[in-house]
């Protein structure tokens, strides 16, 4: 076959979308979404076909409709439980500083290392004010944005409520601390932040230790007061986790050790829940230290809101792919990592938001991730980052959890029942919605759990998706967002 | 109006209840991995019965009426159809498409690149999210409902209403 110019246009066309097939680029993607908006309307063919299905599906049953009530109303008691385990004993007893609640709403995207966080109650919050999560330290208040601007403009309030946390885990945080063993008394002091070189694993630098010969404790925050900014010091005595001994392969013969600490927090995916630390005396939150729900849900309802959904009829001939189309695109509000609920339970979320349609991953869809919480008993436990791994052939659905905060093992026990919640700090995903129940493995991870689903749950109905904004310059949202790989 | 325009909306209707209507088989637990590919069957029946010049666009189409109800990438979707047009054109220079067993073969091999390429990209993009050697087997039970969907009604599908002004005139 010799190479005209329609045949070399049309290689070349052929080469171009594989090319994006395997390395996708977000403009372009975003022009051929525009190019295949007609392709909608095929999807609006099928509902004849539709129409046949619906035949077949009856209507919800009592006891599922009972069942989506107990939901709703352990989901509120999960969070409950959520916003009290944040304060921990330490916090309670502290006579130097009251708290503010705040819950993690996302991640700065050009520093993973600094978190966003949409507080309670924003007067009160200064730059340099130690953040914690239970027991544990966090990091510094970095920004608070806007303040003077949020009384006269309600954007702008808005954004008052939401501040930087500098995580301990950034490049250049540094934070006095104690090595304290099991004796309880004081064994050393050093220098803590930033991550450790290549390990297994995230740990925590350690820098300047007084010791050498040191090979485990706990490691708490000691500040001194000469040293440190005005409010750091109100950290002193927050866990920052344990001091270990790391082994560091560097080659066959080469290895050597490092003194690392293992964090008691998952900085990368389970930060959900945090404390602002605010001294006594300075101009003091609404209701300091008061039940944190007494004001009401941290939800603000200019962030985003559920909007009812439709999906188009399923047509993935792949049988590990469990997707759908759904009907709303960006023109409605929907954005990439949006959540497709039913009721109480998660359903999906959005993986690609065209302008008129959207592609959505049910959980069982291989690759799906989403932050979780377990309700063990009724004690929270942050997992951070589940990531899907498909359905098993019993119908129940496969994650891959890394256990970064482990389970204890308690009385011998290697798993503990669990129900398993969506987390906070993700784009679209509010906290609290319902995955499964389960048995987690005790122990440091990788673990592979199976979730059971709820009745019903692998044919969603009544379905919402969690939209934001819309109009013109989210239609752009793409073109505007879109950076080169790894910049 | 345009006959051949006719024809062409009646392809792209008859492309979306084809998608959709698989869907529903996919759908049901016991057909899961059985069923065929019917959209890749019409696109191959279309190839062998339509101009050779109008192949493209008759990828692009059913390309475009998987797009409307799958999630995978549309790149991915529309790369595969295209590819397939040019093997198929390949093949149609040596072979008779119509015939039985070339239509067959055919079906099963395209049906099987498809599916291996869309799990191909899939883990491109995911990162490996299962076991190569193991998933791209399991794709082999569709390919070959393809084929047999593609022997038992490849003539047909290209005898649905209203694609007559497409199809080629035979002397």
């Amino acid at each position: 076959m010799g190479l005209t110019r329609s045949r070399t246009l049309y290689l070349v066309l052929l080469l171009g979308l594989a090319f994006l097939s395997l390395r996708p680029i977000a403009p372009v993607e975003y022009l051929l979404d525009a190019a295949l908006l007609p392709s909608r309307a095929l999807a609006e063919l099928g509902a004849p076909i539709a129409w046949l299905q619906s035949r077949e599906v009856r209507a919800s049953s009592r006891e599922q409709v009972a069942a989506r009530e107990r939901e709703l109303a352990a989901s509120a008691e999960l969070e409950r439980s959520v916003l009290a385990s944040v304060v921990g004993e330490r916090t309670r007893a502290g006579p130097e500083a009251l708290w503010v609640h705040g819950e993690v709403v996302g991640r700065d995207r050009e520093e993973l290392d600094r978190i966003r966080v949409r507080l309670a109650d924003d007067r009160g919050a200064e730059v340099g004010m130690p953040v914690v999560s239970g027991e544990f330290f966090v990091g510094l208040v970095s920004r608070v944005p806007g303040r003077a601007a949020a009384a006269s403009e309600p954007a702008a309030q808005r954004h008052a409520r939401e501040i930087e946390v500098q995580l301990i885990t950034g490049a250049d945080a540094r934070i006095g601390a104690l090595v304290v063993g099991a004796s309880g008394e004081p064994e050393a002091e050093l220098v803590a932040g930033g991550i450790a070189p290549p390990v297994d694993a995230i740990y925590l630098d350690v820098h300047h230790p007084s010791r050498s010969r040191l090979e485990g404790g706990a490691v708490v925050v000691d500040e001194p007061a000469y040293l440190a900014g005005e409010h750091t010091p109100l950290a002193n005595g927050y866990l920052l986790g344990e001091l270990e001994r790391v082994r560091v392969a560097r080659g066959s013969r080469d290895e050597r050790t490092l003194l690392c600490i293992r964090p008691g927090l998952d900085y990368a995916a389970g930060l959900y829940q945090v404390l602002v630390l605010v001294p006594r005396g300075a101009e003091p939150p609404a209701d300091p230290g008061a039940d944190p729900l007494a004001g009401g849900p941290l939800e603000d309802p200019e962030q985003g809101a559920w909007r009812g959904a439709r999906l188009f009829l399923r047509s993935e001939l792949s049988p590990w792919r469990e997707g759908r189309k759904l009907a709303l695109g960006r023109r409605h509000g929907v954005a990439l990592g949006s959540a497709l609920a039913s009721g109480a339970r998660l359903a999906g979320r959005v993986t690609r938001a065209g302008p008129l349609s959207s592609d959505v991953r049910l959980l069982g869809d291989p690759g799906v991730e989403v932050a979780a919480l377990a309700m063990i008993g009724d004690v929270p436990h942050v997992m951070g980052r589940i990531v899907g791994l498909g359905r098993s052939a019993d119908g129940s659905l496969r994650f891959r959890w890394e256990a970064a905060v482990p389970i204890e093992a308690v009385d011998g026990a290697s798993e503990v029942p669990a129900t398993v919640w969506t987390g906070s700090g993700e784009h679209g995903v509010p906290r609290g919605l319902l995955l499964g129940e389960t048995r987690l493995p005790c122990g440091r991870g990788p673990h592979t759990i199976r979730l059971r689903q709820p009745a019903g749950a692998r044919e969603p109905r009544d379905l919402s998706v969690w939209t934001g904004p819309a109009g013109p310059l989210e239609l752009l949202a793409p073109l505007l967002a879109w950076r080169e790989p790894g910049g | 109006m345009n006959a051949r325009l006719v024809g062409w909306l009646m392809l792209a209707v008859w492309a979306g209840w084809i998608a959709a209507a698989q869907g529903l088989l996919a759908a049901q637990p016991v057909f899961a991995r059985l069923v065929p590919d019917a959209l890749l069957c019409l696109f191959l029946a279309c190839a062998a019965r339509f101009e050779s010049a109008d192949l493209p666009k008759v990828a692009l189409l059913c390309g475009m009426a998987r797009v409307a109800y799958s999630i995978e990438p549309p790149a991915a979707i529309l790369a595969g159809f295209l590819a397939a047009a040019f093997g198929v054109r390949a093949v149609a220079s040596v072979a008779d498409l119509d015939g039985a067993s070339v239509r067959t073969v055919l079906a099963g091999i395209v049906g099987y690149g498809l599916s291996a390429w869309l799990f191909v990209v899939h883990e491109a993009r995911e990162g490996a999210t299962g076991e190569l050697g193991p998933e791209l087997l399991a794709q082999l039970p569709g390919a070959l409902a393809t084929a047999a969907l593609a022997f038992l009604a490849g003539p047909a599908l290209a005898r649905l209403p209203g694609l007559t002004p497409l199809r080629r005139r035979r002397w």
